[in-house]
């Protein structure tokens, strides 16, 4: 018979959920942290306590039903049944940090955890703009309220971009970075404010993501001119290389 | 002179260090507020604010930058970016707001 007790941290992967499910059957006690990827089906029936952090993904479906015990924080991203999360909920809402997403069980993103850090797109945030952005409910203007431009961004990805209509958004300059990636400077106006901001809209070179950086007080004339501004670097500079 | 971006990090080649630098044990040369990524750096790292965008200078001795996102992918969990041996300036990204500078909070 297999041991029941597995030392250590135990991550299960997409690549690697069918050797694990089949090692971790019987396993009743991991001693470590538990991590359960993205797009993984993770049924553990017997697992009882895990000594560690407990890590669900997003995109997961995870069965527990044996879980009475947990030794470190949560960390939630995937709906995980009506009666795991309201067991966690009863025992850990008071006593544990607790991370959650978007794919966390309603009864988990509604509840009065005390200690706790919302997250989109692993960007964290407070709970108004999580319930804004989850619900769709964010204007335009909302969005280039934001002041963090991590969370901004991700904001602006799920917006529907219909809505930037409203504000009445107008190209002022065009153009490519010397690594290929295209860059513009927009023109946008806040209802909110009554007046015109401008954005440099750059690409990240690792990610792709689009960035919306203000610009409103830019006083250059070209756009990599302007995109050093945001460094404080002067205007006559080349980038060697951009990551 | 080269000039690196590495996120909202750039990194501008300078001839020689600013006298009255204390080098620091931290290998973390920046680290986002929303995401806790790290852009570290494996070299002599001086921590110094000065004004709203230096917060240091670095000496790069065979230096991969590391991060979650930015670099080049190398297999493990972190992106590593290559910089040639020089000293440098490091610097961080504002926006220019009508109410002024605001440095980038990621």
């Amino acid at each position: 018979m297999r041991n029941k007790t597995h030392n250590g941290n135990v991550r299960i992967t997409a690549d690697n959920q069918d050797k694990m499910l089949k090692l971790l059957a019987r396993t009743t006690h991991i001693g470590g942290d538990l991590s359960i990827d993205s797009n993984v089906h993770a049924d553990l029936p017997a697992l009882t306590s895990l000594g560690g952090y407990l890590f669900i993904h997003s995109n997961v479906h995870a069965d527990l039903p044996a879980l009475t015990s947990l030794g470190g924080y949560l960390s939630i991203h995937s709906n995980v049944g009506e009666k795991l999360a309201k067991y966690l909920l009863q025992t850990y809402a008071k006593n544990r940090s607790w991370v959650l997403g978007e794919g966390a069980d309603e009864i988990l993103l509604t509840s009065t955890i005390q200690d706790i850090e919302y997250k989109i797109s692993d960007v964290a945030m407070d709970k108004a703009t999580f319930d804004a952005i989850r619900h769709g409910t964010m204007t335009a203007s909302d969005v280039f309220a934001i002041e963090n431009t991590e969370i901004r961004r991700v904001a602006y990805e799920r917006l529907d971009k219909s809505k930037m209509s409203e504000l009445k958004p107008r190209v002022l300059q065009e153009g490519v970075e010397s690594n290929g990636k295209p860059i513009k400077l927009v023109e946008i106006i806040l209802p909110s404010h009554d007046k015109s901001f401008r954005y440099l809209v750059v690409i990240d070179p690792s990610t792709d993501r689009e960035y919306w950086l203000d610009a409103s007080s830019a006083t250059r004339a070209t756009l990599n001119g302007i995109k050093l501004e945001l460094w404080g670097l002067p205007d006559n500079l080349e980038w060697t290389r951009m990551w | 002179m080269k000039l690196y971006e590495h996120g909202d990090m750039a990194m501008v080649e300078i001839e020689r260090l600013p006298d009255g630098l204390t080098e620091s044990a931290s290998r973390i040369l920046l680290e986002g507020k929303s995401n806790q990524h790290c852009h570290r750096g494996n070299g002599t790292w001086y921590p110094r604010v000065i004004g709203q965008f230096v917060v240091g200078y670095f000496v790069a001795k065979k230096t991969a930058l590391t991060h979650l996102e930015h670099g080049e992918e190398t297999g493990g969990n972190l992106k590593t970016a290559e910089i040639a041996d020089g000293v440098y300036e490091v610097r961080r990204q504002s926006e220019l707001t009508h109410e002024g500078m605001k440095q980038v909070v990621d």
